[in-house]
């Protein structure tokens, strides 16, 4: 796909999200706002074992990167480097 | 129906080897016209001599010999996961989804992975990098989607049943357009570990099949609560399908359509003693309004990790028109969410739409409406964006409402030569998805 044509995409994309917002802007006056949130007593988590992976799994993740270093996958260098 | 073919297995008129065997040919002979099949399971038919054993043994599972297609975003260790996206082309998944193991304990074993629109963004069937899956029912007309590839494979007598996921709709727009039964469970009665996302707080996994007695199977295998799914739980159903009082809302669809479901529904209320009623739900035409912007935050989000580091390419350098326009959409939400514009509005109407639902369920046992408010377009037909996304319309409710909804054939309309098949689409209140069964196996 073009720069073009991923800028056309974009702008598609915002006219539909504010066709749709505005479409939805009656709720605003259906449902007040509340946030919710949940206060535990515990902070800490107790850590436990863990639990180990399967046999060979690290091996066929390896297998789908790109490029790979023994157990690390490679990625690339920014440009500040 | 399943339970048919499992005794022919049991009693040893059929073997595991011969029914993975006629599918495999079929999908060798078949697919190159329809395109719903990506890749073969190489190691089918050695699986399938080893249930043969266990069979002999007496030692097989439920579903012994059955042979069933999945979903490309559902991850088959050893099988290419690829979405049906250039991005993950070559994608081997290294670990199986919850629902695969499942299956696979209980001895069905896996033909193939199927087309899809990319990355579950799509609802036709034409979003698929690796080309448009066609409808076994007609041939030049969309199949629907996304799991437009495991919809057609079970049309198609690829397979006894198929695995698709549904976030607005996938698994029963195309039952509806390729004359199948596909339902939608209660949002977290069924695992999605190891279901490539579209969008997590929509997303659920479920059976595309050809009755509902083979659907109501296929879901008791694979629900339950799961540990790596932090959203499932085990759900206690409360109704009985004695009496039954049926609401109906108003809503825009073709007219021949709502004549099929409301002559199938008087049928049906006829010979059972049950009621119908109409229904007013305020938010009901807000539906897809409310569900893009949750979509399109959630697919950006849940995208950011095809980065091309671990696996695959960059994906806005790969993927799709319609992928690109959910990330980008989403994106602009992400960036400053515009003092809750988009994103916050959205999920207000979803509480309230999920409420609406919650209310109405007080009086009504099931909610039926048409599945998909028009017949499927032809391959070449022009379509716009807006008219594209209004085939989920009705779709889109139940995964607002994290309702359990399915899709059951309930007759053709004729267009032209085509005689397309039409899905009628029952709504449950949340967790009665046996209750919702029960209600559904009436209607085919």
């Amino acid at each position: 796909m073009t720069n073009v044509d991923k800028i056309k995409v974009e702008k598609q994309a915002k006219e539909i999200l504010d066709k749709f917002a505005k479409a939805l802007q009656t709720v605003e006056k259906d449902k007040e706002d509340n946030e919710s949130y949940v206060e535990r007593e515990e902070f800490e988590r107790v850590e436990k074992q863990g639990k180990t992976s399967e046999e060979g799994f690290k091996e066929r993740i390896l297998k789908n990167a790109p490029a790979h270093d023994d157990d690390f996958i490679i990625a690339e260098k920014g440009s500040w480097k | 129906m399943l339970s048919d073919k499992l005794k022919q297995i049991k009693q040893g008129e059929l073997s595991a080897e011969e029914n993975i065997k006629y599918f495999l040919d079929k999908i060798k002979k078949e697919n190159p016209k329809i395109n719903a099949v990506l890749h073969v399971n190489e190691d089918a038919i050695k699986q399938a001599k080893e249930i043969d054993k266990k069979i002999k043994q007496k030692k097989a599972g439920k579903l012994a010999g059955l042979g069933f297609i999945v979903k490309s975003n559902i991850n088959v260790k050893g099988l290419i996961c690829n979405c049906a996206s250039k991005t993950l082309e070559n994608y081997k998944a290294a670990y199986s989804a919850t629902v695969i193991n499942k299956l696979l304990s209980e001895d069905a074993i896996i033909l193939a992975m199927a087309n899809m629109d990319e990355f579950a963004c799509g609802g036709s069937g034409e979003n698929s990098a690796f080309g448009v899956t066609k409808n076994p029912k007609c041939l030049d007309r969309i199949p629907g989607g996304s799991s437009s590839g495991s919809a057609a494979s079970v049309a198609a007598d690829f397979c006894d049943f198929a695995l698709g996921s549904d976030t607005g709709g996938s698994i029963r727009n195309p039952a509806s357009h390729c004359g199948l039964v596909g339902f939608k469970p209660t949002y977290g009665s069924v695992s999605r570990y190891g279901l490539i996302d579209m969008s997590m707080s929509l997303d659920q996994i479920g059976p595309l099949t050809r009755s509902v007695k083979d659907c109501e199977l296929i879901f008791n295998t694979i629900k339950g609560k799961d540990e790596k799914d932090a959203v499932t739980r085990n759900f206690k159903e409360n109704k009985d399908s004695k009496k039954i009082l049926i609401g109906i809302p108003k809503i825009g669809a073709k007219a021949e359509i709502w004549d099929l479901i409301l002559n199938r529904v008087d049928e049906v209320c006829k010979k059972q003693g049950w009621k119908k009623s109409d229904i007013k739900l305020e938010h009901i035409d807000l539906g897809i309004q409310t569900y893009y912007p949750i979509v399109y935050v959630e697919v950006f989000s849940g995208t950011r990790k095809f980065d091309g580091r671990k696996y695959g390419l960059p994906i806005e350098d790969s993927c799709g028109e319609e992928v690109l326009r959910r990330i980008l959409g989403g994106k602009e939400i992400s960036k400053a969410e515009h003092a809750g514009k988009y994103y916050r509005r959205a999920l207000k109407a979803k509480d309230i739409i999920k409420k609406e639902f919650e209310d109405a369920f007080k009086k009504f046992d099931v909610i039926i409406m048409p599945t998909v408010p028009r017949t499927p377009h032809k391959f070449k037909e022009q379509i716009s964006l807006e008219d594209m996304y209004n085939y989920d319309t009705l779709t889109v409710l139940a995964n607002l409402a994290e309702i359990p909804a399915i899709s059951v054939p309930c007759g053709n309309v004729k267009e032209g030569n085509d005689n397309i098949p039409i899905g009628l689409q029952i709504f449950a209140a949340c967790g009665n998805d046996n209750f919702l069964l029960d209600v559904a196996k009436k209607f085919e």
